[in-house]
């Protein structure tokens, strides 16, 4: 087992801040401020998070489990529109179904058929190994529509000419499609290509400093490494083409009120 | 008055603003198959408004729209593009090979059934004096009237019953506007066109619609 960090020495570790906050007011970044909340906001959630998880894995009770997962994909679908600039009402559901589908099947299949769990809802792993596919799930979603739907706002008449030659919807839009899910996918390979070179991933790091042996940190890391690739390019995929059904109209328009104002 | 038969394209009671700029108002026009009319209004008056509704790309406020007698709606919208073909005025093709252009438009669903093989399609563009050797250049090196040309030659090319050109002529020389304009006047299609262009009504073959 790893040892304990007490909470002086997280106090301590706070402390580091102080200096960046003073370069920061001397070269004149206004990152201070920002900061300061991302921080605050970060050992807030993250106490809370500690709190609510020993309740969760004291409990264990699958439905419980199951509605804490969907809590989850609620937040990251949330996120991934407010961070694209696009509007709740057209597209939450698609972007909750995307995000959901691909890490929900990948957990059963983890849980079931590489970690070999009877339950396949216990909480360790389903919220553990949940939380990391959404987390890389929502942060290439994000991408995804991101690059496509600000590449076809600016490109609309390219995509409508299309259309007037005798494209239907999906022929019109694929070019974009497929740019929107190699912007996505790109950097994903080069962080999985250079994993062990350049990085120790964070739940290898987790395991070995929780006192695991570096081989079995390494089994778990591939399962999840290739579990993570798989959830975010089939969510990428499943994300967009649920999109396109609900962004556009009747009359395979970009939908006039699907972006939110950015302020 | 209503027209005893169905017109080629029918603009009936149109209204639209944009912002707070009035565009259309109660704006009617019926176009008979195989009419060919240049459109003829001051600059921003809504012309090429006027035709990006018959393809569903703008919708009016009020008003109904009916292409050989279909009214336009989200239900018959892919139909009504089937029928019409269209050269938008910066001839919008995505920046890659012409051949491969040209292959994406065959392929598109509309068109199965559309031949678009290098016999069909080099005529048109030999007819507008473009180098064989435009099928091997990206759409970024062709200049404005190579586009409008390549344009012209794949609405040509596609034999829509309806041809709706967005100043298919602005960045043509004396010798392709000619060539351009015998293409469209000898076309058996109906054809809307917006353009400035004095070859156009000199043909004898257009009518112009002002408003």
């Amino acid at each position: 087992m790893a040892s304990d960090i007490s909470y002086l020495s997280l106090i301590y570790l706070l402390l580091l801040l102080v200096p960046v906050f003073f370069l920061n007011r001397k070269i004149g970044h206004s990152f201070n401020k920002p900061m300061l909340v991302a921080m605050g906001r970060m050992a807030v959630q993250l106490a809370l998070v500690g709190v609510y998880l020993t309740w969760l894995f004291a409990y264990d009770l699958w439905w419980l489990n199951v509605l804490y997962l969907l809590l989850m994909t609620g937040v990251a679908a949330g996120s991934t529109l407010t961070h694209c600039s696009l509007r709740f009402k057209h597209l939450f559901i698609p972007v909750f179904l995307g995000t959901l589908i691909p890490p929900a099947g990948m957990i059963l299949f983890f849980n079931g058929v590489v970690v070999r769990l009877t339950y396949l809802f216990e909480a360790k792993y389903l919220i553990a190994v949940g939380s990391m596919l959404l987390s890389n799930v929502m942060s290439s979603d994000i991408v995804a529509l991101r690059h496509f739907f600000e590449g076809l706002k600016k490109q609309e008449k390219i995509c409508q000419y299309a259309l007037s030659l005798g494209a239907d919807r999906l022929s019109a839009l694929m070019p974009w499609l497929k740019e929107s899910a190699s912007a996505a996918l790109g950097p994903i390979l080069a962080r999985t290509a250079t994993v062990g070179l350049v990085s120790l991933p964070g739940m290898m790091t987790g395991q070995i400093l929780s006192g695991q042996s570096p081989l079995i940190a390494v089994k778990y890391q591939l399962a999840v490494m290739v579990a993570i690739f798989v959830a975010q390019y089939i969510s990428i995929h499943l994300t967009l083409w649920l999109s396109i059904r609900r962004g556009f109209d009747g009359y395979d328009m970009l939908k006039p009120d699907l972006f939110r104002q950015k302020k | 008055m209503e027209p005893a038969h169905t017109p080629a394209i029918s603009f009936d009671h149109i209204h639209l603003s944009l912002g707070n700029r009035s565009l259309f108002q109660d704006f009617t026009l019926h176009i008979e198959p195989g009419d060919k009319v240049v459109l003829n209004a001051p600059s921003g008056s809504g012309k090429t408004t006027l035709l990006r509704m018959v393809l569903g790309f703008t919708r009016p406020d009020e008003g109904r729209i009916m292409v050989q007698g279909t009214p336009l709606s989200c239900q018959t919208v892919r139909r009504v593009r089937r029928t019409c073909a269209y050269v938008s005025q910066d001839v919008d093709f995505r920046d890659q090979l012409v051949r491969d252009v040209i292959d994406d438009i065959a392929n598109y669903p509309a068109n199965h059934g559309i031949d678009l093989s290098v016999s069909v399609v080099q005529p048109f563009l030999q007819h507008l004096y473009l180098d064989d050797d435009i099928w091997d250049k990206n759409i970024g090196e062709l200049s404005g009237g190579e586009r409008q040309r390549l344009g012209i030659a794949i609405c040509a090319a596609l034999d829509r019953p309806i041809w709706l050109l967005d100043e298919p002529l602005s960045a043509l020389d004396d010798t392709g506007a000619q060539a351009a304009v015998s293409l469209l006047a000898g076309a058996s299609a109906t054809v809307l066109a917006i353009s400035h262009h004095p070859g156009l009504m000199d043909s004898g073959a257009f009518g112009e619609e002002r408003f």
